[in-house]
């Protein structure tokens, strides 16, 4: 292999893929290496994976030999990235050594075989599902926050998408708090739903940000792939049933309370610096105004006074902080409300003036 | 075939050999069986020779009250026993033996010869007995007591036979029979012999910590507490259980208990386990010899053939109070062992070390330090008046005396462990002031424990390790380990007293249980509650896991439900709120305390100690790890050839 690439590109492909390469020390080294291939005269593709998401792109470069090598992605990285602004070099040497220079650099790398590396599920030819890159962020970023990071509740792992009629769907749960997002479908159909792995979601939000582009998504057998331009993203799917979702959420809780957001979240994070071990605040509802305490913890007591719009019977209901500046923190609108019934059933926050969006919470109790 | 009369009693000699199979597994459970008939028949001495394991021959001596001709054969019938007689005495078992089971079931799968002449009777019989079957009875002279003698254990039942073990296995178990009993009787002689080989000889004494400092090896002496001996309903624990400072790689050294009587019952070891758990490193074994007296009645021992479970009337209690006795003494150790080994050599002292002391308690001036085994040394035994305030007695001489349990490094001692491990035999021959670090920092002695207050504090070194100069010698501590444990007791503590916060599921989990599971699962509903966890009932061996305590709402909830269900299986009671979530403080305690290599202000480093001197337990972090270890001066004084 002998190429040349501009050191801009170079560091942006570089960069794109080092959030797949798989960090830790592992069992199998070349899971640290980026794969490098020629693809016909004027492009090299590069290719990373942990083995439970995989990261394809291919960028801009001149080809003067084809092949393949794999290097350390993250030694490349930090050396590219200190580069002047000019064209790299890459040769391929005796033995899988590759020369890299630029300018008056000059340096090389020890490489693994390529034919090591595993491989990663393509796109395909199938039709693709298609939605707006923006969007698809957007719902993953404000869902996937609430999934499980207990491995033996393998289904709760991921966040759940679904299509129904004009309405595409996120959900994600732990078993204590669900979140779920609805947003206009434009024709995509995920009919059963897919679980889509919690190591993916990360990335995802990462890539897909741009409004007018839209990410293809390819369903395989065990895989879900993603497509965005020269990118593409296969996360496993998780195999298994998403809880049934519809079931918990509440329909008759009928004391709605409206809460300024952002002093909600100060208030609440404050607080919560004195709450215990197991985090719980108490929202204490009356009439125009929610005051938050905390108490029984060593490290002292606390209390915050709100202004709410309720006017019903007093209301104290407990829960886990964590559980509420979690939401509070990813949703952008102004105004929040709480939909509560009783301290023991489960209460609901949502957007004061957006649909779409709604999050459930079991209580704690004491 | 005639079809009335399909079911019909078996013979007697049948019915032997399967009752055999029950109480006669291997030689040693035959041995075990002989042992306690001659402890029950008062035997003041007990001589057990064996051959091949015991598969080939177990002879069994003793000089108890012996039988009468009649008595002998009757012994042999099944359910004849002399030690109870009526359904009223079977609920306040006295004796080690009363199912009369034991010598007809192993007079059924041998060859046996009983000698025996009753005390004060001027002539005794012979008994033979083959398979079963009494091949002939005479009156012969014979010592006072009763000798069985085995031969070909198992001749007629091959299959039972191919089953056993190697010789060294099947020796082994036969030697652990008669370690139980004789740590339980210390009043009785016992020798053990293989072949030509002595094995065991004991010496009747008086003082039971001399029989187990023997059974236990003498290295663990210095490092065993002695139980309060506190009664709690008509309970009573005695005995001596090892400090963290000493454990083993199996649980051979652990000795328990019940009324005398040798059991290993899941719900003690457990209680036990517990006690130790946040002290020991994994795979590290405690010891101890338990002696547990608890009112007849409250104690069901007719539970398993071999009597090595037992059951509790009020397993809950017995199970807390010991967990409660041990950790106490665990955590405040302010007793030491009360013995002195003072006799001078003779046949009476078990292995009195040459050139030991023979000044008893006080040991030789000068010269006497270092030489002979702590036992023998400085004033390190002087049994406390009152067993609570220290009593440490200055000998005359160069040096000052030092506390007993600091290890001592002349090259006639061996074995003396650190952690356990017996030193390698390869120090007897390096030479003076050549010993390896390892061997030279040793932990305290528990029974002294160094209060750091006392001492003078020196400095940090290498960022991690704090110095302090004490009467023992140089004090090692680890900074982070030691601020874990001070953490790690506050916050069990905490969790004790306080409140659990549940967090409610949106989505119940469902767990499945085995039928005898969910009936525990019923009956501790209640406590389960208290804990943390709201379970509901949703069909046969069905729940739904209605709410967990929060701490473990993101850490497997339904998992943690079935530790508890399975903790219930060992146990009568569940698992206590901080036991759930142990890992959980640990983690914190571990977050919260100073760092290694972080430099201490003297202030902060006063703190600490006064943090430390006031936790119990300040063996080791939650995680095991020493917290303290001490540098004497002996051995830096060798090095300087001083």
């Amino acid at each position: 292999m002998d190429i040349v690439i501009s050191k801009e590109t170079l560091h942006r492909a570089l960069q794109t893929v080092q959030g797949v390469v798989e960090s830790r020390s592992s069992a199998m080294p070349i899971l640290q290496n980026v794969l490098l291939s020629t693809e016909g005269k004027k492009q090299v593709r590069l290719l990373a994976t942990n083995l439970d998401i995989g990261l394809r792109g291919v960028f801009e470069a001149q080809v003067t030999k084809g092949g393949s090598v794999t290097l350390n992605a993250r030694k490349l990285f930090d050396i590219v990235r200190e580069l002047p602004d000019a064209d790299i070099r890459l040769v391929e040497e005796d033995g899988q050594w590759v020369r890299m220079t630029c300018e008056k650099s000059s340096f090389r790398f020890p490489g693994l075989p390529p034919s090591d590396f595993p491989t990663v599920p393509k796109a395909g030819d199938s039709e693709p599902q298609k939605v707006p890159s923006a969007v698809l962020g957007d719902m993953i970023r404000k869902t996937m926050f609430a999934i499980s990071q207990d491995e033996t509740r393998y289904t709760y792992n991921g966040v759940f998408m679904e299509s129904e009629g004009d309405k595409l769907r996120i959900v994600a749960t732990d078993g204590h708090r669900l979140a779920l997002i609805e947003r206009p479908n434009t024709g995509a159909e995920f009919k059963n739903g897919v679980i889509i792995h919690k190591k993916a979601l990360g990335e995802i939000v990462k890539l897909f940000t741009e409004e007018e582009t839209d990410v293809e998504i390819f369903l395989h057998e065990n895989h879900v792939i993603f497509r965005s331009g020269d990118i593409e993203l296969s996360a496993r799917m998780i195999d298994g049933d998403f809880p049934k979702y519809r079931q918990v959420i509440p329909g008759d809780n009928n004391n709605h309370i409206t809460v300024d957001r952002d002093q909600l979240l100060h208030a609440l994070r404050r607080v919560s610096l004195l709450s215990n071990e197991a985090r719980m605040v108490k929202f204490v509802f009356t009439s125009g105004q929610l005051v938050l305490t905390t108490n029984g913890s060593d490290a002292g007591e606390a209390e915050e006074v709100l202004a709410s719009d309720y006017s019903g019977e007093e209301l104290i209901i407990g829960f886990n902080a964590r559980y509420c500046l979690d939401v509070l923190g990813i949703l952008d609108e102004q105004n929040i409300r709480f939909e509560l019934k009783d301290s023991l059933s489960p209460g609901i926050l949502k957007p004061e003036d957006a649909e779409g969006y709604t999050y459930v919470i079991m209580p704690m109790r004491v | 075939m005639d079809s009335a009369s399909r079911i019909r009693v078996l013979p007697e000699n049948l019915a032997n050999k399967i009752a055999a199979g029950e109480v006669v597994q291997r030689p040693a459970s035959a041995l075990k069986e002989l042992v306690e008939n001659s402890l029950d028949a008062g035997a003041r001495s007990i001589l057990v020779d064996l051959e091949s394991g015991g598969a080939r021959r177990i002879r069994v001596r003793d000089d108890g009250e012996g039988m009468g001709r009649d008595d002998a054969l009757l012994a042999f019938e099944r359910h004849a026993t002399s030690k109870i007689s009526s359904e009223k005495d079977l609920h306040a078992v006295v004796t080690l033996g009363f199912r009369g089971e034991a010598l007809p079931s192993i007079a059924a799968v041998s060859k046996v010869v009983l000698t025996t002449r009753r005390r004060g009777e001027p002539l005794g019989s012979e008994v033979r007995i083959e398979g079963g079957r009494v091949i002939r009875v005479v009156e012969m002279g014979a010592p006072e007591g009763t000798e069985i003698d085995i031969r070909s254990l198992f001749f007629n039942v091959p299959a039972r036979r191919k089953f056993l073990k190697t010789k060294n296995t099947e020796f082994s178990r036969c030697i652990e029979v008669v370690s139980r009993a004789a740590m339980a009787h210390p009043g009785t002689e016992f020798v053990l012999r293989h072949g030509d080989r002595t094995v065991l000889d004991l010496k009747p004494t008086q003082k039971r910590l001399e029989r187990a400092a023997e059974l236990l090896g003498k290295d663990s002496l210095p490092h065993l507490i002695e139980m309060p001996e506190a009664e709690r309903d008509g309970i009573r624990l005695g005995g001596w259980a090892g400090a963290p400072t000493l454990t083993r790689s199996n649980r051979d050294s652990q000795y328990f208990f019940v009324n005398g009587r040798p059991v290993r019952d899941r719900l003690l070891v457990h209680a036990i386990s517990q006690a130790y758990r946040s002290f020991l490193p994994g795979g590290r074994h405690p010891v101890f010899a338990l002696f547990l007296d608890i009112p007849h009645e409250e104690v069901d021992v007719n539970v398993h053939p071999a009597k090595e479970e037992v059951r509790f009337r009020r397993g809950g209690a017995v199970h807390d109070f010991v967990y409660e006795s041990v950790m106490s003494r665990l955590g405040s150790p302010s007793r030491r062992p009360r013995l002195i080994l003072h006799k001078p050599n003779g046949p009476e002292t078990p292995m009195p070390p040459p050139g030991a002391s023979r000044a008893g308690g006080f040991g030789g001036p000068g010269q006497g330090l270092g030489r002979g085994p702590a036992l023998l040394r400085g004033g390190g035994y002087i049994p406390r008046m009152d067993g609570g305030t220290e009593t440490r007695v200055q000998a005359a001489g160069p040096l000052p005396v030092v506390a007993a349990g600091i290890q001592p490094l002349d090259a006639e001692i061996e074995n003396l462990p650190v952690n356990g491990e017996a030193a390698d035999p390869a120090i007897r021959q390096l030479p003076h002031g050549s010993f390896p670090l390892d061997k030279v920092l040793v932990p305290p002695d528990p029974s002294c424990p160094i209060r750091l207050s006392e001492c003078r504090y020196m400095g940090q070194w290498a960022q991690c390790f704090l110095l302090f100069e004490s009467d023992q010698g140089l004090v090692f501590v680890d900074q982070h380990a030691a601020h874990e444990r001070v953490l790690y007791n506050r916050f069990r503590d905490q969790f004790r007293t306080g409140v659990v916060e549940r967090q409610a599921a949106l989505v119940p989990q469902t767990i499945t249980l085995r039928p005898e599971e969910a009936l525990r699962l019923d009956e501790h509903a209640e406590t389960l509650e208290r804990s943390g966890f709201e379970l509901e009932s949703v069909g046969v061996g069905e729940y739904l896991v209605r709410a967990v305590p929060a701490l473990l709402a993101d850490r497997d909830p339904a998992g943690a439900v079935r530790r508890v269900v399975e903790g219930l299986a060992d146990l009568d009671e569940p698992m206590s709120f901080p036991d759930l979530i142990d890992g959980i403080i640990a983690r914190m305690s571990c977050k919260g305390a100073i760092k290694a290599a972080h430099s201490l202000h003297p202030e902060e480093v006063a703190s600490l100690v006064e943090e430390i001197d006031k936790t119990p337990g300040r063996w080791t972090c939650p995680h095991g790890r020493p917290i303290m270890l001490l540098m004497t001066e002996g051995p830096v004084r060798r090095k300087f050839l001083r």
